[in-house]
Formats: structure tokens, sequence, C-alpha cells
């Protein structure tokens, strides 16, 4: 009964451009994530840990971020566990690939010969672990874009090698309308047809787990989330591959009864960072210190927030985004707050036309209106922003009024 | 708007205060602390401030321990029309009332609208900004001409104050964003240059990654190609030592026959040699055998010697006789010679020694001569040989005898040698002793040739087992290694050629080996090299793409300033081109007017509203300043003034000013103030005049004395929510009492104002007021019969038609308990005001003439 570590997609070294100072941090999150992965492995004294591409975020890291890579699995390799790891389409097998250009197994101090830790190409694409009765194998193109599906005629009905029989590749499920191009793009009847007991999947960063036919796939998802909308990453899989009958054991575990045995995941977080996409309608906004206050009722030092100010901004409502987010980022991971209000004006006092005021506002809304009738609304909020502080700096005080 | 009627509630000091304003000017005099500007922001919070409004002067708006919120109530006419607005400002308890002939409205933006629609003031920074003059606004009037312009620019901004600190501001933010230079560079710059540097370094980092990459992929690519290479070798390095061993047996089965054949041939000698030696004809060795056959046959032939002279001897013996028996007689030969001479002598006697015959019997006779002679020669020698041989006979004789014996003696000897040689070797006779020789020598000839032969086969060994054995081993290393060569089957064809074969692929092979390790030991050099660092050139990237964005956001800022400063200044301009064509066409009569017509033409800059008349010597325009103080006053209030009008579309809200005139001289203030009062009659304004001083009572419409703050209502508080009492007056300890005069009453001796303003004679004079309501458009805002009247004279035009209420001069009167630095000058200055009594100006606007929409731009 191997017990299996399914990870993927780590990104170790990837770029955060919106995240400013912080992305450092991210980073280094990641890596921690990625060792906590390891952890995990190591207390469920698992058999293998699948590494389903994308560990590293680009082929172009440095000899020390493989060093410590290589570091971290040798935790597994020492205890012997074996580790099986693809390239994904960052870390590409192509002929600058990390995998070729370093000799992980030689640097986690294995011997030659050793199959401890193994890079599945499609010069090698299969390893045979007899003790484990198990047969992995890897279903990996040099290029980043796949000349054909990974499983296009891939059936493994008639190896008898081993009982059991997984598959690892770092693609996109075709999804009908939903994913229907991709570098690597594979289908569920491919899936099914391949005679796998089980599909370990990596390049999508949120976990999701299903069956096709009496294969079970699952993408682990991104140890540590990279960008928003990655709901479902922060995880790895431990996959159970059981004799006999078997069912799904819990929520959010998936299970098949493929066929001599039954495949069990298990999902365990080991992520902390979370991404919120926190959108504030304007018009419900006082001033900025609500804004602050609302915010910073969100607070958590493992929150990447992204904040964006919407909807009808009254003009009498200033906000310093700057000082916004200096006021919030002790109390975030990191946050980014956008103003992208439309400024609605007030109606204000209608100003006699003889006056400064009074032509400065005559000429400004008609300037308004033009951009407005042409379509143009970047020159329209322009022209309301301007309007907004016209009328701030000559009707109220204008020692009252700040110029960031 | 006329504001007939004015109630203050809990109003900061004002736990009371009711006032009823005069259609011209009031004055509303109090000491310090009285409240007076508590009333004018009474007016100004009650026009222009939402009763609910939370602001910190709202707060403070509120009594000290009151326990209701302040109240304002206005009571007003408009254009004929009465009506209330009442403002209590609690909060949650605020109310904001508003009732115009009857109808009445709650709602605080409908309030505001329509206020701003009677007032032709939106705001309050609008009101500041026209409708109250502040108390050191004219401060500087005449003294300060710049300032005189901000003034009146402010005025008709619209805007608090001015825009000069809006364009301030907007202009130092946009130099802060835009500055270029090098010590203290604008934020745009700032960002700019970090985004170059950025990118720069970015730059430099991607290349350093593409570099990094192409590096790496170059080392894998020679790696690989020597990896592969090195497989290859090591294959054809195989190959070449199966080819050596191919060749190494080849080379032991050649020798190893060799061996066996030489072998052969040595064993096979080596028996014949045995066998020879086998046979040999004697067992003498070869050296004694020659030497014994040598002295038999020198025996044998010494006994034939022997022999043959025993033979001579005898033989000689038998010769003896064959010695000539007479000896040579050579004087015959001579006998002859001397005839043939003398027969020669005859001859030539004869026959003549010179004729041809004599001549050849003469040579033919020295012939015989000559061999006579040679005969006889050799006889002579043959005689004494024969004398010899004579002698030597004789002797032979002799010794035959002896010789004879010694010969007899010595050939027995040799007969017994010979004998014994033979003997010795076996053999009879020399004859066999030669033919045993001969064999002999022939056998050992042919041994002698078969251990040559040895010797040049190499071989040492004469023992015939052992080199069968040796023959034997030799053809069994040739067995074996035939089959080790069969074994490796095609290869052992040809090892030699094979062999050349793979030493060509070796030569081709190594040096692309050792090309493909120098390039990847180059490319690795290279990437060792690379210090670039994916995560820093990733931090790189992030702080660019902040950066960037921080630009964008600092553009669309600048954007924004520059836009609202160009939008503002634009609009400045237009505006000041409208009021300076304004003023000059109003100001041109006045200016004349004032000056006795010495000046009757007025240029105002449209830039600033500066002023300049034209002089009549030089008939160019000069500063404005070269006009007399007081006529600069008056002018410049009612330029001041006058833009009101402009700028509220002729809406004539009351003008409150708040001490103005507080530092100007008696004289001079009290000139002020006849100006504006004339401004007010003629033009239909309202003006509440503000002061802690007494000097413009006799000036004014309505006089209102405000007591000073008691020590009975600072005991008082806090109060514990007083009673309110019906009626304004309450009383002076803790209400302000308002006292209205007649102000001609009060100074009956004081001078009447002397400027005459002309009424206003237009039915409706507002024309540019699109906004006025139609129904009230022929009306006219009420004005007071006093006011309307188109002249007065001191003597017979009271100030307020209203009989008086309370003493001209109140028991308390703030200026008896507070100096008045002005006081003395007041009265110096009488007597020149009494002088410019006559200077009227009748209208100085000239908006009765016509109406704002004849302004010509």
């Amino acid at each position: 009964m191997p017990l299996l570590l399914h990870l993927a997609d780590v990104h170790l070294g990837a770029r955060h451009a919106d995240m400013g100072a912080a992305a450092v941090k991210q980073r280094e999150r990641q890596s921690t994530a990625f060792s906590r992965a390891i952890d995990e492995g190591l207390k469920a004294n698992v058999d293998a840990a699948l590494i389903c591409g994308d560990l590293f975020d680009s082929n172009a890291q440095s000899r020390r971020s493989v060093e410590h890579t290589v570091a971290e699995l040798k935790r597994l390799t020492d205890r012997g566990i074996r580790v099986v790891i693809i390239p994904g389409t960052h870390d590409v097998y192509d002929n600058r690939s990390i995998y070729r250009a370093f000799d992980l197994p030689r640097m986690a101090g294995l011997p030659d010969g050793s199959d401890l830790l193994t890079i599945l190409t499609p010069e090698r694409p299969e390893l045979l672990i007899k003790e484990l009765d198990l047969i992995v194998y890897g279903r990996v193109f040099a290029t980043k874009q796949a000349p054909r599906s990974p499983l296009d005629g891939f059936s493994v009905h008639t190896d008898e090698r081993a009982s059991w029989k997984v598959g690892m590749i770092h693609g996109s499920r075709r999804i009908p309308g939903k994913v229907d191009s991709d570098d690597v793009l594979f289908s569920d009847a491919e899936i099914a047809a391949s005679g796998l007991d089980y599909l370990a999947l990596g390049h999508w960063h949120s976990y999701s787990s299903g069956r096709a036919g009496d294969t079970t796939w699952a993408y682990a998802g991104a140890p540590e989330a990279v960008a928003v909308d990655q709901d479902g990453a922060g995880g790895i899989c431990l996959v159970r591959l059981e004799d006999g009958a078997g069912s799904a054991r819990d929520a959010g575990s998936a299970g098949s009864a493929g066929h001599a045995g039954s495949v069990h995941v298990e999902r365990i977080r080991v992520g902390r960072t979370g991404f919120l996409a926190e959108s504030v309608d304007a018009s419900s906004l006082a001033d900025q210190e609500e804004l602050v206050r609302r915010l910073a009722e969100l607070a958590d030092p493992d929150l990447v927030l992204r904040a964006t100010i919407d909807g009808l901004a009254l003009d009498n409502l200033e906000i310093d985004t700057d000082e916004v987010e200096r006021a919030l980022a002790p109390a975030f991971l990191h946050v980014r707050v956008r103003d992208r209000s439309v400024t609605e004006l007030s109606a204000g006092p209608e100003l006699p036309s003889d006056t400064v005021a009074g032509r400065f506002v005559a000429d400004v809304e008609a300037r308004r209106r033009a951009a407005e009738a042409k379509g143009d609304q970047d020159a329209a909020e322009e022209a309301r922003q301007i309007l907004r502080l016209g009328r701030r700096l000559l009707l109220d005080d204008p020692n009252h009024v700040t110029l960031p | 708007m006329r504001i007939t009627r004015l109630r203050l509630s809990d109003f900061k000091t004002h736990a009371s205060l009711d006032i009823k304003p005069a259609a011209g000017l009031t004055v509303i005099r109090g000491p310090n602390e009285a409240g007076k500007s508590s009333i004018a922001q009474a007016i100004e919070l009650a026009l222009f401030c939402k009763a609910d409004a939370e602001r910190e002067d709202v707060r403070q708006a509120w009594a000290w321990g009151a326990s209701e919120p302040p109240e304002v109530r206005i009571e007003f006419d408009f254009e004929g029309q009465a009506g209330t607005l009442v403002k209590r400002f609690g909060g949650a308890r605020s109310e904001g009332e508003l009732t115009i002939d009857g109808r009445a409205g709650t709602d605080g933006a409908l309030i505001a609208e329509k206020l701003a629609d009677i007032t032709g003031i939106p705001s309050e920074a609008f009101f500041r900004a026209t409708a109250k003059v502040g108390h050191s606004e004219l401060d500087r009037v005449g003294g300060d001409e710049p300032e005189l312009h901000d003034r009146l620019q402010q005025a008709v901004s619209g805007a608090d104050r001015g825009t000069a600190t809006a364009k301030k501001m907007l202009e130092a933010a946009v130099r802060r964003y835009r500055t270029e230079g090098p010590k203290n560079p604008g934020l745009l710059k700032v960002v700019r240059e970090e985004i170059a540097m950025l990118e720069g370094e970015l730059a430099n980092g991607e290349a350093a990654l593409a570099r990094l990459g192409s590096d790496r992929a170059q080392w894998v690519t020679a790696h690989e190609r020597r990896e592969e290479l090195e497989v290859q070798l090591r294959r054809q390095q195989a190959d070449l030592a199966e080819a050596q061993r191919a060749e190494a047996l080849a080379m032991r089965r050649d020798r190893a026959a060799e061996q066996y054949e030489r072998l052969k041939r040595a064993a096979s000698l080596v028996e014949e040699g045995e066998r020879l030696r086998g046979h040999m004809p004697t067992a003498i060795p070869l050296v004694q055998l020659r030497s014994a056959a040598s002295h038999a046959r020198g025996l044998d032939f010494e006994i034939s010697e022997l022999e043959a002279e025993v033979s001579i001897v005898d033989a000689t013996a038998d010769d003896g006789g064959e010695l000539p028996t007479a000896p040579p007689r050579p004087l015959r030969w001579l006998a002859l010679a001397a005839v043939f001479v003398a027969l020669g002598a005859l001859a030539s006697f004869l026959l003549g020694a010179t004729g041809l015959l004599g001549g050849i019997v003469m040579l033919a006779l020295a012939v015989c001569v000559v061999v006579c002679l040679a005969q006889a020669v050799r006889l002579a020698g043959r005689r004494r040989q024969y004398g010899l041989a004579m002698r030597l006979a004789e002797s032979a004789s002799m010794q035959r005898a002896d010789v004879d014996r010694a010969q007899q003696e010595q050939f027995r000897r040799a007969r017994r040698e010979l004998e014994s040689t033979l003997a010795g070797i076996g053999v009879d006779d020399v004859e066999a002793a030669e033919a045993l020789l001969a064999s002999t020598e022939k056998q050992t000839e042919a041994l002698a040739y078969i251990e040559g032969e040895l010797h040049g086969l190499g071989i040492k060994e004469t023992n015939l087992r052992r080199l069968v054995e040796a023959r034997d081993e030799a053809a069994s290393e040739t067995e074996r290694a035939s089959h080790a060569l069969v074994a490796l089957g095609s290869r052992a064809d040809d090892p030699a050629s094979i062999l050349a074969s793979v030493q060509r692929l070796l030569a081709q092979t190594l040096p692309a080996r050792d090309a493909a390790r120098s390039e990847e030991d180059q490319a690795q050099g290279r990437v060792d090299s690379n210090q670039v660092d994916a995560e820093m050139v990733a931090g790189l990237a992030e702080r660019l793409s902040a950066a960037r964005e921080r630009q964008v956001e600092l553009d669309r800022r600048v954007l924004v300033y520059q836009g609202t400063l160009a939008a503002i200044e634009s609009a400045e301009r237009a505006t000041l081109k409208t009021a300076a064509r304004f003023l000059e066409e109003r100001m041109g009569p006045m200016i004349a007017r004032l000056t006795d017509g010495r000046y009757d033409d007025i240029q105002v800059d449209e830039r600033n509203l500066a002023f300049r008349v034209r002089a009549p010597e030089t008939a160019e325009f000069v500063d404005v300043r070269q006009l007399s103080q007081g006529t600069a006053d008056q002018l410049f209030l009612a330029a001041r003034l006058g833009l009101v009008r402009l700028v509220t579309m002729d809406r004539r809200p009351p003008l409150i000013l708040d001490d103005s005139f507080v530092t100007f001289d008696t004289t001079r203030g009290e000139r002020a103030v006849r100006l504006v009062k004339q401004f007010a009659a003629e033009q239909g304004f309202q003006v509440l005049y503000l002061t802690c001083s007494d000097r413009f009572d006799k000036l004014a419409d309505e006089l209102v004395v405000l007591p000073g703050p008691s020590n009975e209502r600072v005991l008082a508080l806090p109060r514990q929510a007083p009673a309110k009492p019906a009626t304004a007056e309450r009383g002076a300890a803790t209400t302000a009492v308002a006292k209205t005069v007649a102000a001609g009453a009060s100074r009956p001796d004081a001078p009447a104002p002397t400027l005459r303003f002309a009424p206003d004679p237009r039915p409706n004079p507002d024309p540019v007021a699109p906004r006025r309501d139609t129904d009230g458009a022929a009306a006219k805002p009420a004005r007071s019969a006093e006011a309307a009247k188109p002249a007065r004279s001191a003597e017979s035009v009271p100030a307020s038609p209203r009989p008086a209420r309370v003493p001209p001069r109140p028991a308390v009167a703030p200026e008896a308990n507070e100096p008045d630095p002005l006081e003395s000058l007041r009265r110096a200055a009488e007597a020149a005001t009494e002088a410019e009594r006559d200077t009227g100006i009748a209208d100085p606007f000239g908006l009765r003439r016509g109406s704002r929409d004849e302004v010509s731009d």
C-alpha cells in the first residue's frame, strides 16, 4: 500500500511584480511552504514523493537556489524515500533546463545508478519501483508547448511489471467551454483510457480532484499561493494506494476503486499566505479614515490584500492611497489599495458665471461633458477630478486641502 | 435681500438678541467681546450652512452651558415678499425652515438653493469673498497696490481666499512633482530616475539571466555531446582492445607455429646427429686420426723417396759413359774466322771495296767472321764444363758408397714407423688410413652441419626429449591461440585492418571529445563566472513594476494639478477681463466726479484689476496712487462693492463690514463709511457695519449698541437651563440688548453724509439674473423710502425713519471703558470732512443707466 506525497507548482524563485517590497517575503514563504511539504511527507512516512512540475519558477535559478532545493529533497532521500520529479511549463525540459544543467541526484549525494531521486524526462519516461510494486510514468515533453496530448495513445493496461500504476503530468484538463487551450492539454477521456490508478497533476494552482473512468486524478495546487484567485492553493496531497476495495474517506478527499484497490487523496494545508481582493464602494465611504477602519477589520499578517475602491466617489471624498497603504501595512503581509472610483460631483452651489470659481466650474464641466460625449472616460474622469480639486481649493479653505 | 429682523438665541454670547437693521446702513457697535463678529457669523451660518452640519465652528456656536442649541432667525424682505429663515444648529435636534411669502420649506438642500438664489451667493466662501468685508481688508488701500488688486481679484474669485492660495498650492505641488533640478529633484524626476536606474539594472540582470540560460544550454549541449563521445570512445577503445588482443593472439599463434617448426627441425637434426654419431668409422678422434694418417702418408712418401733415390744412384752409376770423350776445340773456329778475313782482304783487293759486288762480298765475309767468332766463344765455355764434369765424376764415385749405407738404414726405420702408425689407427696401409680418414671426416662434417643448423635455429637444447616436449608445447600454444582467435569472431579475420580502422575512428573521436570537453569547460566557466541571481533580478522587476505604477499615479496626480491650475488661470483671465471692462465702464464717471473732472478716464488691467487713470497733462494713464488717499479709498471701495453686484448677478445681498475701517483715521474712516452709506442707498444694498467705535454712530441709519461682557454673565456660567424670556430684551446682565437710535438724534450736531448716491431708478435692476423667479422679476427689492430718495442733506434727512428706542448713547458705552485711539484724529479730521461733503458721486457704477447686459467685453 504505497503512500505518496503529491505536490506541484512550488514556483521557487517566482516573481511577484505587484507585491513590491513584500515580494521577497512571499518568495521566502514559498520556500517555507515547500519545506513544510517535505516535513509532512516525512511525518507521514511516505514511500515516494511526486513533484508534478514547476518546482522552479524558471530555468534561470541560481546554483544557490537549486542547492537549497536539493537540500530539502535530500531530507527525503536520506530516509530512503524516493523522489520523482517531472519538469513543468516554467522549468521546462528544454536545452537550458535546470534538470539538465544540474545533476540533482549527484548534488543530493546519491551514487550513480541510484533511483532515489529521479527526473522523468522524454528520455526516461518511467520509473519502476519493484519493492512498492509501483510504476510511475512521467508524461513529459522537451518543449513548453506540448506538440500533442501527453496522454495521446497512452495506455498501461498491458503493462504487467507492477500492480500500481501512477502517472505524472503538468498540464491542463480540457474543460469544454472553460479550458479549451493551454500549453499542455489532455482530456478526461484520455485519462479514463490510460488505465492509470492515479494521475498526479500539476499546473493548476488550486486543488481539485476527480475521477475519469477508473483513474483518480488530482491537482495538488501550489503549496503557497502566488497570486490572487488561487483560493485552492496552499496545500499538498497525501495519496494512499490501498489494496482491496476502498472508498473516499472524508470530505476534501477523493477516492476511487480502480483495478484491485482504491486510491485515497487527502489534502494537507502547508501554505499560509492568503490573497484577498476586496472591493470597497466609494459611495459608502465618508472619508479616508473610514476606509482604513474597514480594511483594518480584515487585518491578517498572512494576507495579501488587494483593495480596490470603485463605484462613485463624492467629490468631498479624498483618499490618499499611499497613506492608506502605509496605515495598513503593519497589519498585513502586503496591502495594495487602488482607487478606481469614478468621481461623482455633488451638485454644489451654482456659482455665478462672472466669478473665477463660476467660470472654472463652467469650463471644466463643459470639458467633462465633451469628453463623456466622445466616450473618453479617462478625460472625463480627469475633468471630474480637476473639478473636484478646483472646487475644494476655491470654495473651501485651501489650507484644508492636501495635495499629496 | 434685506434683513428686517435678526434674532439670535443662545448663539455664543448672545442668549437672546433681537435687532432690526435699517434698509441702509446699520451700525452695530459694541466693545470687544460684545459679540459683534458672532452676529456676522450667525448671519453667515444661517444663510449658508446646513443646520445639521457637523462642523467645529457650528459646535462652537453653542452658548456656554446652554441646554438649547443656538438658533438664528432672520426675517427678511425679498423683492417685496416677506420671508423668514430659522436655523437651529443642534445636531440631531437641528432644524431649518425657510418661509417666503407664506410658503415654508424645511429641506436643507432646497433651503440652501433658495437662499443662494435670493442672495446671489452660493457659498460661505463666496460670501466671505464678496458681501463680507473683513476688518483688515482695506488696511492698505492706496498703500499697497498689489494687495488692493488682490482684494479685488478675490472679490471676483468666488472663493474665500481668492485664487492666489489655490494657485500657489497648485504651483507648489506641480513644482514638487516637476522640478528637474539636480539638488532637489521633483517626485516625477525621482521616480523617473528610479525607473531608469531599475530599467538599466533589470536589463543587465535579464541579459545576465539570458546569458546564463544560453551558457547553460551550451554547457548542456557540450556536456551531453561529451558524454556521448565518451561512450563512443569507450566503445571504440573496447574495439581497439579487442583488435589488439586479436592481433596479439595472431602473433602468439604465429610465433608458436614458428617455434613449433623450429623445434620440429631441431629435433630432427638432433636425431640425425645422434644417428651419425652412432655410426662413426672409428672412435679415434678425427684430429688424431687425421694426424696419424698424415704421418703415415709422410712415412710412405719418405719410403718412396728413399726407394727413388736408390734407383737414381743406380741409374747415375750406369750413366757415367755419357761424358764426352774429347774436349771441344774452339781454335778451329778461330782459324776459320781468319780465313774469312783473308778472303775478305783478297776480295777487296780484287773486287774493290767500293763496288756493289765488292760490298756484298765484303758483307758476307763479315757475317761469316762474326759467326765463327761466336762459335769459338761457345766452344771455349764447353771446354771449361767438360773439365768440371770430369772432376765431379771422380768425386761421385767416391761418395756413392757412403750413401748407400745411410739410405738403407733410413729406409728400414721408415718402414717400421709406418707400420706402427697404421696399426695405431687400425688399418693396414696408407690407402686404408686415407679412406678411414675420409669417411671419418665426412661424418664429422655432417655432424658439424647439423650443429651449425641447430645454432642457426637458435636452439641450444640438444636433448631430443626436451626438444620434442618443447615442440609439442609450441604446437599446443598454436592451437590455443588459434582457438582464441576463432572465439573473437570476425575481428580475428583481419585484426590488423580492424585495428587500423578502430584507430582511425579513435583519432576522430578523441579530438571531438576533447573539443566537447573544452567547450563544456568554457561554458561551465561562463556559468560559474555569471553571478546573476534570478531572485535579485526578480526583485528588480518587482521594484520597477512598483515604480512604474507609482509613476502612473504621480503622472495622474500632476495631470490633475496642472489641469486644475490651468483651468483656474483660464477662468481667472476670462473673469478678470469681464470685471475689468465692467469697472472701466462704470468707474469712469465716478472718477470724474471724485476728482472734479480732473480725471475722467480709468483703465483697469484685465490681468490683475489694477487701476490707472488718464492724466490730463500728458493724456497718459498713470498710477492710481497719484490720487489722494481719500479718492483712492473711495475708488477701491466703489470697485470692491460694485463688484459684488457683478458677481452676485445683482442680487444685492446684505453687506457686512466687520469693522473694515478700524485702522483708518477718523477722517478717512468717516469718509469711507459715508461712501458705503451712499453706495448702499444708491445701489439698494443693506449694510451692517460692526464696530467698536462710536465715531460712525452719526452716520448710521440704524444704530445698535451691544453691551460689553459683564462679570455677572461670566459668573453665571454655566447656566442651568434658564428660562428664555419671551422678549428679546431679557436684561443687560445675561442678554445683549439691542438698542437702536436714530443717528441724527443721537448726534444732532454730527455732520450728515454729504455723498449723494442717486437711487437706482430701474424697476428691476436685475437684468443679468436669469435664475430670478419670473413672478418676482418685476419686483424691486424693498427699500426704505429714505434710501430711495435721490438726495438728502444733513439737515433734512434723518438717518432712520424710526423713532429712537434707546438713548443715542447707551448708559454703558464700551468706548467709555476702552480707549479709542482714533477719537482724537476723528475730531481733527471733521473739518476736512466738512470740505468734502459736497463732493458727491451720483452713480458710481451707473448701474441704473443700463443693465449688466450692456457691459461689453
